[in-house]
């Protein structure tokens, strides 16, 4: 899996998406990031992101039902996919073999 | 019906209502113009959501901007439009591949094409140059220049752009439509001490509200304390710079005192912007006009005209308004002195410049003329260019007409052929741009000299890039409406059908636009040839007096009528010189007019101009003008000096029988008349020979005219310097200038002309034997197999030869017999606006003709030779 790399934002999304579990849909994930993190996300970016995760087949998504408060149109909800999941992990793992060996170092964040 | 509708609508889309109330918003509509249809459910969906609680439409504006990415925007257009993308590419890959597969034909069009362009570019360079002229101001359309027209009583009008100095207080005080107005004086030349060397800057007298007039801006001081004080001076920042070096800006120049060649003493009032290069009215420093009139109280006469003068008109009053009310300026208000009959009229300051020359007092053209004449030029090589571009790709039908037929037959339209053709055009047109660029990028500083200008354009500027992308477009299209059309026109089973059936022998249309190139590129070389006769016949015309090796000088501090023999004797002493004389203006442009001459049994009704100089005894031996009846002026005579000499021109404007002894005078000096010259052209060879009178009356006079030995111009300047160190103050500079470079400076227009005229005749027989070129080449690569099977049935060289080119012969003959008239009409009309000019005789004509003839003999000749001499057997055996 060495040739997967997942940018920043990216994990933020595959991670508030694993997050929201089945509450995942374009808007509610802007919300959530955008809430958590302080920082405002554009729906062109979101949408940008979240197709591409999708052709790369981390994320997989279904329409749900269609809301007034969206003018009738039905929201799309996206959820990890296996492969998404061990992206993931493995991103996880990448990182925390460099913080532990950083820290080993005598490196402080403070 | 309508009620299954309704049920559709409502199962598909469920709250159509609440759609339907959204669809008003305009950022929707863009959204849905790019994005895909797939994600537009969900992102609109998003958007409301995000911005039902916040609705702020810029937000919501930004949000539809940013969602412009490459993931999210549609291709191109849906199913239906991906076949026409598909199409599209594949038509422009086949353009490529044909382009890329006949290399001889591209390179014809391309090198042809390009050419013209690059021609184009360069005359809209020139020209755009030209008509940026005098547009700096923004009141410009209020600014004009005040013209007197005299009218005489023989019914000749002259015209004048130098008026008389008290015109300008009537104007201001009479003449409410008048903002305000300024006088100018021909032009102010001082010297000024700049470390150890004397420099002059070439400045103006002027009324302060020149400033106002043209709006130029102080960057120091100001121009108030000009209307008082007559000492006052204001230079440019230039000047400033020089003067006061590069820091003047941090120094307090203003107040200060500068003191002049002639130990006059100015105090610096203002630092003034520079003026635009392209400006009409340019002075390195201007002195207030009050000073003039101290030093020379004549120009407060009516009589002296020598002002220029400048008005700007109350916003709301039309020019023909103002002339109108301004015609009888002059004389209404001109009391108790002669009278003439002087009107007035205005010219806007933007047409100064390009509308210079009148005839019986009006504008009749000018500089514009010549702006003209480029244009048409360029145009018409860019024709020239475009029909070889016809030409040669209707004559290649052929090659093109399996690919044809296969798209019709699968279903193209006429009309998706003719798009396949103009894309292809525009394509060649692109790259024959992108070529052109390149020529002229190469060749602009040659273009710079010839000109004589500079340039100031900015190659990547959007205007630039537009315009380019603009003439591309259009270029491309009219130069592939032809191909297309005659390409999209033949029926498919026609093309499909081996063997050449396309109807291309009796292409009339073709034949026609080959007649129609050589037409123009025919009148074209009649033009150059005339034009480059008439420039050198003026160059070289004997205007009846020696202008060679004759050098003009000045001396300001010396007496021209005590000190001149001195002078005279010091100079002729030192090597190189072989005569010598004083005038007071240069004889080949005598600007000083009056019609206050009387003579002997003149008609007192009669008002008569006449051009006046003054020079003395010296003069008519050292130009070697010929004395027709009487004497020259004689030294020995005191008597003399009120005495006058007139031209041949003047003595039949007077309509004198015996003119020697006569009495005759202007301006209060009475005399007699001692001789009659032979004339001599005194002004522009635009016009007749003025009639001239010349006294002998020296004051004013500063002019030093010299002729040097043959081939000693060296050892007379150095005399002649030597001469104006010993004659004049110590820190005066010297100069001088050929009156032969003066006298070509003055054709600096028709100079021009005759040297664009060249490079666009070579340019335009370039181009058209090249179209020559492949139309022959072509028909004999066609005609291989036929002028093998003819030889073998007996046919000789010459009729090979006669098969083959007979039929582009003719057209050139008939060219030839439609271009002669055409270029003999138009060439007449040009040598009209010459008073001296050559007569178009038979052997231009003649020389015209072969120019394009014999090479074109020659090319045929050299393509046919090999078809018409090869074995047959080489052309038939290939099968």
């Amino acid at each position: 899996m060495g040739k997967h790399h997942l940018g920043e934002f990216e994990e933020i999304v595959m991670l508030t998406v694993a997050l929201l579990g089945k509450k995942a849909y374009g808007f509610g994930i802007i919300e959530e990031i955008e809430s958590r993190m302080n920082r405002s996300v554009s729906i062109g970016a979101m949408q940008t992101v979240l197709k591409r995760l999708e052709d790369k087949g981390y994320l997989e998504s279904e329409f749900g039902e269609a809301t007034t408060s969206r003018g009738g149109r039905r929201r799309r909800y996206y959820h990890l996919t296996n492969t998404g999941v061990s992206v993931l992990e493995e991103t996880q793992e990448q990182r925390m073999g460099l913080w532990n060996d950083v820290q080993k170092l005598g490196f402080s964040t403070q | 019906m309508s009620k299954s509708w309704d049920l559709v609508r409502n199962n598909l889309w469920t709250p159509y209502s609440i759609m339907k109330e959204n669809r008003s918003l305009w950022q929707f509509r863009i959204l849905r113009l790019f994005c895909k249809p797939d994600y537009l459910e969900e992102i609109e969906g998003d958007l409301l959501e995000r911005f039902k609680k916040r609705p702020s439409s810029w937000r919501l504006t930004l949000e539809v901007v940013k969602l412009f990415r490459q993931r999210i925007i549609r291709d191109i257009g849906g199913t239906f439009r991906m076949n026409r993308y598909g199409m599209f590419r594949n038509q422009m890959r086949t353009s490529v591949r044909f382009i890329k597969r006949e290399k001889a034909f591209t390179l014809m069009n391309l090198t042809g094409l390009s050419i013209g362009i690059a021609c184009c570019f360069f005359i809209f360079l020139w020209l755009s140059d030209e008509l940026k002229f005098n547009s700096h101001l923004t009141s410009g359309d209020r600014v004009c220049n005040l013209l007197n027209s005299e009218i005489q009583t023989n019914g000749e009008i002259h015209t004048y752009r130098y008026s008389s100095f008290p015109l300008k207080v009537v104007l201001d005080e009479k003449y409410p439509i008048i903002e305000s107005s300024t006088a100018l004086s021909r032009g102010n030349w001082m010297a000024f001490q700049v470390g150890e060397d004397m420099v002059e800057w070439d400045g103006i007298d002027a009324t302060p509200e020149v400033f106002d007039l043209f709006e130029i801006n102080f960057l120091k001081g100001g121009f108030k304390e000009m209307f008082d004080n007559a000492n006052a001076l204001a230079i440019s920042e230039s000047v400033a710079e020089i003067y006061f070096g590069k820091d003047w800006t941090e120094q307090n120049v203003v107040g200060k005192f500068m003191v002049n060649d002639q130990e006059e003493t100015f105090k610096l009032v203002g630092v003034y912007e520079n003026q635009p290069r392209r400006s009409t009215v340019k002075f390195d420093f201007v002195v207030p006009f009050t000073n003039l009139l101290k030093k020379r109280p004549f120009f407060k006469s009516w009589q002296t005209t020598s002002s220029q003068l400048y008005v700007k008109l109350k916003s709301g009053v039309s020019l023909s308004e103002a002339n109108l009310t301004l015609k009888e300026a002059i004389n209404d208000h001109r009391a108790g002195e002669f009278k003439t009959s002087r009107e007035v009229f205005l010219q806007s300051y933007e047409d100064m410049y390009l509308y210079n020359r009148y005839e019986n007092g009006t504008i009749t053209g000018g500089r514009v003329d010549y702006v003209r004449l480029l244009s048409v030029t360029a145009v018409l090589v860019l024709i020239l260019a475009s029909i070889n571009f016809m030409n040669l790709t209707t004559a290649r039908a052929t090659k093109r007409a399996k690919e044809t037929g296969v798209r019709k037959v699968l279903g193209a339209s006429k009309g998706n052929i003719r798009i396949q053709f103009q894309m292809e055009s525009i394509m060649i047109t692109a790259l024959s741009a992108c070529l052109a660029i390149i020529l002229v990028i190469l060749l602009f500083s040659q273009f710079e000299q010839l000109t004589n200008k500079e340039f100031d354009i900015s190659w990547y500027s959007w205007k630039s890039i537009l315009f380019i992308v603009i003439f591309i477009l259009i270029q491309g299209f009219l130069a592939g409406i032809y191909p297309s059309f005659f390409l999209s026109s033949f029926k498919s089973i026609s093309l499909l059908k081996s063997g050449n059936v396309l109807p291309q022998e009796r292409n009339g249309f073709r034949r026609a636009l080959v007649v129609f190139q050589f037409v123009i590129t025919l009148v074209m070389i009649i033009g150059a040839l005339t034009v480059y006769q008439q420039v050198s016949y003026i160059q070289h015309k004997n205007i009846g007096l020696n202008r060679s090796n004759l050098i003009r000088t000045f001396s300001y501090d010396m007496d021209p009528v005590r000190e001149y023999m001195d002078y005279k004797k010091y100079l002729l002493n030192k090597p190189g010189i072989e005569n010598v004389t004083m005038v007071d203006q240069l004889l080949i442009d005598v600007k000083n007019a009056t019609s206050g001459v009387i003579w002997e049994g003149k008609d007192q009704s009669e008002k008569l101009e006449f051009r006046y100089m003054q020079a003395n005894p010296d003069f008519i031996p050292t130009m070697e003008i010929e004395i027709k009846e009487g004497r020259n002026f004689d030294w020995e005579l005191q008597s003399d000096t009120n005495n006058y000499i007139i031209n041949e021109t003047a003595l039949e404007l007077m309509g004198l029988h015996d003119p020697i002894g006569k009495k005759i005078g202007f301006s209060n000096h009475q005399g007699n008349i001692v001789g009659v010259m032979k004339d001599f052209h005194n002004a522009s060879l635009h016009r007749a020979i003025e009639p001239l009178i010349i006294r002998n009356r020296m004051k004013f006079s500063w002019m030093i005219l010299a002729r040097s030995k043959p081939g000693m111009q060296k050892e007379a300047i150095l005399s002649l310097e030597e001469a104006f160190r010993t004659y004049n103050n110590p820190d005066r500079a010297f100069w001088y200038r050929f009156v032969d470079d003066i006298f070509n400076a003055k054709y600096q227009n028709e100079l021009l002309v005759k040297e664009l005229s060249f490079y666009f005749t070579i340019v335009s027989i370039a181009i058209s034997l090249l179209g020559l070129i492949s139309l022959v080449a072509y028909n004999v690569e066609r005609k291989t197999k036929e002028v093998g099977i003819r030889k073998i049935l007996g046919a000789s060289v010459l009729n090979i030869f006669r098969l083959l080119s007979l039929d582009y012969i003719q057209l050139l003959i008939v060219a030839t017999l439609i271009a002669f008239p055409i270029g003999y009409f138009v060439m007449s009309d040009w040598l009209e606006g010459f008073a001296y000019r050559i007569s178009l005789d038979w052997r231009l004509f003649a020389f015209s003709g072969f120019c394009i003839l014999i090479p074109a003999f020659v090319i045929v000749g050299l393509l046919t030779r090999k078809v018409s001499h090869a074995n047959p057997v080489e052309s038939l055996r290939d099968e």
